[in-house]
């Protein structure tokens, strides 16, 4: 009868609990967190008392969004000084300065939750929550797992906040251009009016969020490859494709990378491909797992991720993610590389030679760039005939330059030449990547009868620059669409040259 | 009863005899009583007046006993125990038993008959002599009189020597308050004396007694005064305080009594805790010594320091005695700074004037308003010196980046002409020179405002200025051929990299100038949190909330001129916007915590004034591996101009052979130092150190400063200093410096010479003109000692020296080839230095050949000589460098700056040193040519190393 008590004991901790060892609340409350599951955590950690428990619960805080909370916890002096409580702590106290004075919106029905370290990035918020919404529902579609409420989105103003939230170096953020990071169970990402010619926000916003998802769809036991190879498939598929979401192919790039000695084995990109080196083996990195990841499922079907997710999260405690491939797929891993990797040398696939990471740029390069500079001079002045003929003097050189084309379009519209304006954007066949400015134009010059998803593209890239913004409108007038014109006051006020 | 008649008759004999002389003595115990209890009560202690009165009391008593004597000899027994007692006591105590028996009888007649009983009496009682009851009754009244007189003469004795003291008394326990209400003549005051305070240099003067008089404070009044009655503690009291009476041994009184302030000063006598005053007392108003008063010209105002970079401070201060110092006080915010501008000796009136310049070192750190007050001391001793302030005046610096903001437009404008001039060439058919020659000079003209203008002290100077200056050059030369040749495509290619190299010129200075201005608004942000930090404290409450709205209306100011400083600024600048938001936000909640948590974090973000997104290799261009990290490169996305980086190479450049060279120099003077032996250049050392002496000794007549630059005092001044400064390098050691400025002392000496015959004889500039004829002579043979002792010198040494001659004369050969090659790199890349700078440069590189040719033949003088003409001209060839001080100002911003750090030879502090440093301050403060300014610079401080 004893006995028969003490092992049910025993299962009931085995079940609610992955693992053995003590103490049971800190580990299973920390099992809570990386299932994001906050409701479970606090009935576990609330309370508690013991270092582990509080590190447990700091860390719940930092999930959560409670830096403040998070600091205090972990500035008792009984907890022990290891590696653990030093990043939880730096990484608290970056969030709780960083965070101070922001301003939060919520949107209850859709589950997504906004932190604005910059208030004038408030306009963004509709638009946050639907690409949200939009690349929750595709993921749960894709991989099988949800994300629970609500959504958590840190949006700061730059890479040193960027550095602050997350406890990646600042400097390594800047070598390598990062924009955004999936951690402590939130997306932090740089608002786009950080850079100057903004960046593919909304793309960006369904990368993280796909992170999250496979964070929690395998507490946090997918690798790197893994994690980055999801999130570079996902990232458009919230959205139509368009033909330009494989330009350059990350096939091609992927390949072009191995050719040129930089690419790195699938299992040795390090802690975060953010901490690459170069941003050139940042690119080749991404492709590769964008193009591996890609191949994988292409050759065992739809299911097989969300298959390889579960099993990665079913793995035992000393299990390796290679068993869980073998476990769904057949094949292990390494022969899974051997096949891609033979698979491009059998394709040798190409970029374009102006969007390739491993050539210098052309000469011409430096040509295009000073004709460039003398254009937009020449705009600023207004002198429109002249900056027309620097522009056509780049593309001549660059003819599938979208931006140039947008200038060109800008000099031309100046002359009120507005039909060789349009002919000078030219048409999705004439460019080989398209700017927001030139999705904006695009829309522009069709009367709204050129690609629907146009004007979402053109503000997913672009939001603060206000002809994009204003959709196009002379100044002083805004759209019909509040939302929009919300946007487009807010890009005007963004103080231009 | 008819006998108790004859009892009657004996208590009245008796009464009639004794009770007036009863009554006469508890008069005079009465009596007594009173004068003991006023003398008790004069002694103006606590127990006093309880002690008065139960004397009083207890003198009063008699009289209640004699009534009460009275009351009982009602009972004719006891008019028998008085009377017939003492004088027939068988027959008394017979008449008291027959009375007893007739009273029983009469109240219980079976005892026996009550007429029996009365008959006995009656014949008892008619035995009774009354004549011996009356003799008795004499006696006694005698005895009671007699012990009256004893009692009356005894009172009458103890105040009969001081009969005053029981008025005194009296007085005494009638005080209220500790004052006696009846005043009291107690003095004959003699002499009253007043000194007033010795700082306030006045005679002592008399003081009239019992009139009102005007004293100043701290005045010290003696009064004499001859004591009316002897043995009173005599005070001098205005009710608040009291200074005692002392003897001075020749029988009058003497008290001191120090004026306080306005007070009614009466003698008083003090009997214990009380006073009794006398009726009529000394008035003193004592005059205060006022706080000096002080007028600053055109104060009270508000002046912005970007108009005004000269703030004339004229002030006037006056006090009722005397001035001891008088200082100018700049606060801004918690800071303040106090400079003493005059230490009158004397004087009630102090005035003078100087002007507060915007290059001074409170008002460039401060960004929060400054207010300058004049403050001056007074010399009161009394009460302490006193400090009075001028209205203020408030001055109004430059926000952060205001004037980089400025400077920014300005050279914006410029590039945008550019850019137009760029357009209408680009839109010609064909070129006509006139046209285009005239465009050129257009383009010359805009830029030269730029170069010359300032913004409050702020010009456009250093690399930029440097580059844009090399770009014109560059573009004038390359238009003269265009036109000549009459080649529209060159003139316009001309023209687009001249404009995209003055373009990337004002990136790199708006980007510079963001850096900088973040750095200062960081420590403003960090400044507010402090300040927010401070207000935790409801002490500090409203300091913190003066403090926090001041930075936070600095951030605000500075983040609205960053973003006109280009890219790096409106990044920078709408950040800063943001933070001053997110500081406000949870202040106006009342949440000081996260206030104080987002100024850090601004702060920290400010101290590294990053792009607020980058990618290497990419600028924030978009750069890098895939939508996390920012995005692909666009084609012909890169710098369209690498002026500004070659800029700064080539300054970099620059300096490095100049400080290396500098090296050389050092090499070269260690080594001919070096070559002599120890005793020969202590000798050398010491001929050079009494040589300064006569150096010294020649000029010493002469002027040292003079208010006409161009009077022959003027010159006579210059030439001193110079000749002062030949003595200076002379105890150094250094001869070729000590010899140059004894030829431009000779100089000015002539100078002072001809200027001074030209004057009226007699007057003081022909006097100073035959002085400095004088100083002349005796200077042209020193300097001649000099050149001669200098040229024993370097032979000698270049003897010893051969050695390191040799490898210097390599060295120079090696740097002047560097030379060369950065003229030919600055004229073959994008930033072309002017072409006065790479002249110099090439003047340089020709020096350090002729210098390395000297140094090889052993011509160590020679080689130096040659050396520092090479120095001087690299020198030149820098770009000067940012310079940010006031454009025209007489002492120069450079030359102030430096005469404050200069280090004044040991050997001359005293107040030569003093007067050496001011003529330094002179000579440097005039104009010089802005290439020459930083040569100008090292060279004083080679001068008063």
């Amino acid at each position: 009868m004893m006995r028969a008590f003490w092992l049910t004991v025993l299962l009931v901790l085995t079940w609610s609990s992955s693992a053995t060892a003590l103490p049971l609340d800190a580990e299973r409350g920390r099992l809570a967190v990386l299932d994001l599951d906050f409701a479970a955590a606090h009935r576990i950690l609330d309370g508690g008392d013991s270092p582990d428990v509080v590190i447990e619960r700091a860390r719940l805080a930092i999930y959560e969004g409670h830096c403040d909370e998070a600091q205090t916890l972990l500035e008792r002096p009984d907890l022990e000084d290891d590696d653990t409580l030093n990043l939880l702590f730096a990484v608290a106290k970056g969030c709780a300065r960083a965070t101070a004075g922001t301003v939060v919106m919520k949107d209850e029905k859709a589950g997504v939750w906004v932190r604005f370290q910059d208030d004038e990035d408030r306009a963004l918020f509709p638009l946050l929550v639907k690409t949200a919404t939009e690349a929750r529902a595709a993921l749960t579609n894709d991989l099988g797992a949800s994300l629970p409420n609500p959504v958590k989105i840190d949006l700061v103003r730059d890479q040193f906040a960027l550095a602050a939230h997350t406890g990646l170096p600042e400097e390594a953020a800047q070598t390598t251009g990062t924009v955004a990071v999936a951690k402590w169970g939130r997306v932090i990402m740089i608002s786009p009016r950080a850079t100057e010619d903004g960046y593919p926000w909304a793309d960006t916003l369904a990368h993280e969020l796909t992170h999250l998802v496979v964070s929690m769809a395998t507490r946090d036991r997918a690798p790197l490859w893994l994690q980055e190879g999801v999130a570079k498939r996902q990232e458009v598929r919230w959205r139509p494709l368009t033909r330009f979401d494989d330009v350059p192919s990350p096939d091609a790039v992927a390949w072009e990378g191995i050719e040129a000695g930089i690419a790195l084995p699938l299992t040795g990109l390090g802690p975060s491909i953010a901490m690459l080196p170069s941003p050139e083996q940042a690119t080749v990195a991404f492709a590769e797992v964008a193009s591996f990841v890609r191949y994988w499922v292409k050759e065992n079907g739809e299911q097989a991720l969300p298959k390889l997710l579960v099993a990665i999260k079913e793995l035992p405690r000393d299990g390796k993610v290679a068993d869980a491939i073998k476990e769904v797929s057949g094949t292990s891993f390494a022969d899974w590389e051997k096949r891609w990797r033979a698979h491009l040398a059998a394709t040798t696939p190409k970029a374009p030679a102006e969007l390739s990471p491993t050539q210098a740029l052309p000469a011409s390069g430096l040509i295009a760039a000073k004709k460039r500079r003398l254009a937009q001079l020449l705009q600023s002045r207004e002198h429109h005939h002249a900056a027309q003929t620097q522009v056509e003097g780049a593309r001549e050189l660059f003819p599938r330059d979208a931006s140039l084309r947008c200038m060109h379009a800008v000099s031309l519209r100046g002359l009120g030449r507005e039909t060789d304006a349009a002919a000078a954007l030219g048409t999705k066949d004439d460019i080989l990547r398209p700017t927001g400015r030139w999705w904006s134009m695009h829309d522009f010059f069709e009367l709204g009868k050129g690609d629907p998803q146009a004007r979402s593209l053109a503000v997913g890239r672009e939001p603060y620059n206000p002809p994009v913004a204003c959709q196009e409108l002379a100044w002083g007038e805004l759209p019909e669409d509040r939302v929009m014109r919300i946007l487009c006051q807010a890009a005007r006020r963004v103080p231009r040259e | 009863m008819q006998e108790l008649g004859t009892i009657e008759r004996i208590a009245a004999l008796y009464r009639d005899e004794t009770h007036p002389a009863a009554l006469r003595l508890c008069v005079a115990i009465l009596f007594g009583g009173v004068l003991g209890a006023t003398l008790l009560g004069r002694a103006g202690e606590v127990w006093s007046r309880p002690a008065a009165a139960f004397v009083l009391i207890a003198s009063a008593v008699p009289f209640f006993v004699l009534g009460s004597i009275a009351r009982r000899r009602r009972d004719p027994r006891a008019v028998m125990e008085a009377t017939v007692m003492h004088t027939e006591p068988e027959l008394a105590r017979r008449a008291l038993r027959a009375m007893h028996l007739a009273e029983q009888t009469e109240d219980e007649p079976d005892r026996g008959s009550p007429e029996l009983a009365q008959l006995h009496f009656a014949r008892t009682l008619g035995k009774v002599s009354l004549v011996r009851v009356a003799e008795r009754a004499a006696q006694r009244a005698w005895s009671l009189t007699g012990v009256g007189l004893v009692a009356a003469g005894l009172a009458f004795g103890v105040v009969i020597v001081d009969p005053f003291r029981v008025v005194e008394g009296v007085d005494v326990l009638a005080a209220r308050d500790g004052v006696a209400p009846m005043p009291v003549r107690w003095v004959e005051v003699t002499r009253i004396d007043a000194e007033p305070p010795s700082y306030l240099q006045l005679p002592r003067g008399r003081v009239r007694p019992y009139l009102p008089t005007v004293l100043y404070v701290g005045t010290t009044v003696t009064v004499h005064a001859a004591p009316l009655r002897d043995g009173r503690r005599l005070v001098l009291t205005d009710g608040a305080r009291e200074v005692p009476f002392a003897d001075d041994g020749e029988g009058t009184l003497v008290a001191k009594w120090e004026v306080e302030g306005d007070a009614d000063v009466k003698v008083a006598a003090r009997f214990g805790g009380v006073v009794v005053p006398e009726p009529r007392g000394l008035a003193i108003h004592g005059q205060v010594d006022h706080a000096p008063f002080v007028s600053l010209g055109g104060a009270p105002a508000t002046l912005p320091l970007l108009d005004q970079p000269r703030i004339p401070i004229h002030w006037e201060a006056q006090d009722d005695h005397g001035l001891r110092e008088v200082a100018l006080v700049l606060r801004a915010g918690d800071e303040e700074v106090r400079r003493t501008l005059s230490k009158p000796k004397s004087g009630l009136v102090d005035r003078g004037g100087i002007d507060l310049s915007s290059d001074d070192a409170f008002l460039r750190d401060s960004y929060l308003p400054v207010e300058v007050t004049v403050e001056a001391l007074d010399n009161d001793p009394v009460n302490g010196p006193k400090w009075g302030r001028s209205a203020p005046l408030v001055l109004m610096p430059p926000q952060i980046g205001e004037r980089e903001a400025l400077r920014y437009a300005a050279l914006k404008a410029a590039r945008d002409a550019l850019i137009d001039e760029l357009a209408r060439r680009m839109d010609l058919d064909e070129l006509v020179a006139s046209t285009e020659e005239v465009a050129q000079k257009r383009i010359r003209n805009t830029f030269e405002k730029v170069f010359d203008d300032d913004w409050g002290g702020l010009r456009l100077s250093g690399r930029i200025a440097a580059l844009a200056r090399g770009q014109l050059e560059r573009l004038d030369t390359s238009a003269k051929k265009a036109i000549a040749k009459r080649d529209l495509d060159a003139l316009v290619g001309a023209t687009e990299e001249a404009l995209l190299a003055v373009d990337s010129g004002l990136i790199a200075l708006g980007t510079n100038d963001t850096r900088a201005s973040s750095r200062k608004l960081a420590d403003v942000a960090m400044e507010t949190a402090t300040a927010i930090a401070i207000g935790v404290d409801p002490s500090q409450r409203q300091r913190s909330e003066r403090l926090v709205n001041a930075y936070l209306t600095v951030l605000d100011n500075g983040g609205g001129f960053l973003v006109h400083l280009g890219r790096l600024g409106r990044d920078l600048g709408e950040l800063v916007d943001n933070g001053v938001r997110r500081i406000e936000r949870p202040l106006k909640a009342g949440d000081r915590y996260h206030a104080r948590l987002a100024a850090e974090d601004l702060a920290a973000r400010l101290r590294n004034p990053v792009p607020s997104f980058g990618a290497a290799g990419g600028g924030g261009h978009g750069h890098g591996g895939g939508v996390e990290s920012g995005g692909m490169p666009q084609p012909g996305q890169g710098e369209a101009s690498e002026a500004a980086e070659q800029a700064a190479g080539l300054e970099q450049a620059l300096e490095e052979l100049r400080q290396e060279h500098e090296q050389q120099m050092r090499k070269v003077e260690k080594a001919l130092r070096d070559a002599l032996p120890a005793e020969e250049r202590e000798a050398m050392n010491q001929r050079m150190r009494e040589l300064a002496q006569k150096v010294r000794d020649a000029v010493k007549e002469l002027p040292q400063q003079a208010s006409d630059p161009g009077s022959a005092r003027a010159s006579a001044a210059r030439a001193r200093a110079q000749a002062e400064a030949m003595a200076g390098a002379l105890e150094r050691g250094d001869v070729s410096k000590a010899i140059e400025q004894g030829e431009g002392a000779l100089q000015n000496l002539d100078q002072a010479q001809q200027r001074g015959r030209k004057a009226p004889a007699e007057s003081a500039e022909r006097e100073v003109g035959d002085q400095a004829g004088e100083a002349k002579k005796d200077l042209e043979d020193l300097v001649q000692q000099g050149s001669k002792a200098q040229q024993d010198m370097q032979k000698a040494a270049s003897e010893g020296a051969s050695g390191p001659l040799q490898e210097a004369a390599d060295g120079e050969e090696a740097l002047a080839e560097r030379a060369r090659k950065l003229q030919r790199r600055s004229q073959q890349g994008q930033a072309p230095l002017p072409q006065a700078m790479l002249d110099r440069l090439g003047e340089a590189a020709r020096a350090m050949e002729r210098a390395a040719k000297k140094l090889g033949q052993k011509q160590g003088a020679e080689g130096q000589k040659a050396q520092r003409e090479a120095q001087r001209m690299l020198e030149m060839a820098q770009p000067e460098s940012e310079s940010d001080g006031p454009k025209n100002s007489p002492e120069g911003a450079d030359g102030r700056d430096f005469a404050r750090d200069a280090n004044v030879p040991p050997e001359a502090r005293d107040k030569r040193a003093e007067d050496f440093r001011q003529r330094v301050t002179d000579g440097l403060g005039r104009e010089a040519p802005p290439h020459l300014k930083d040569a100008l610079r090292r060279y004083t401080e080679g001068l008063l190393r």
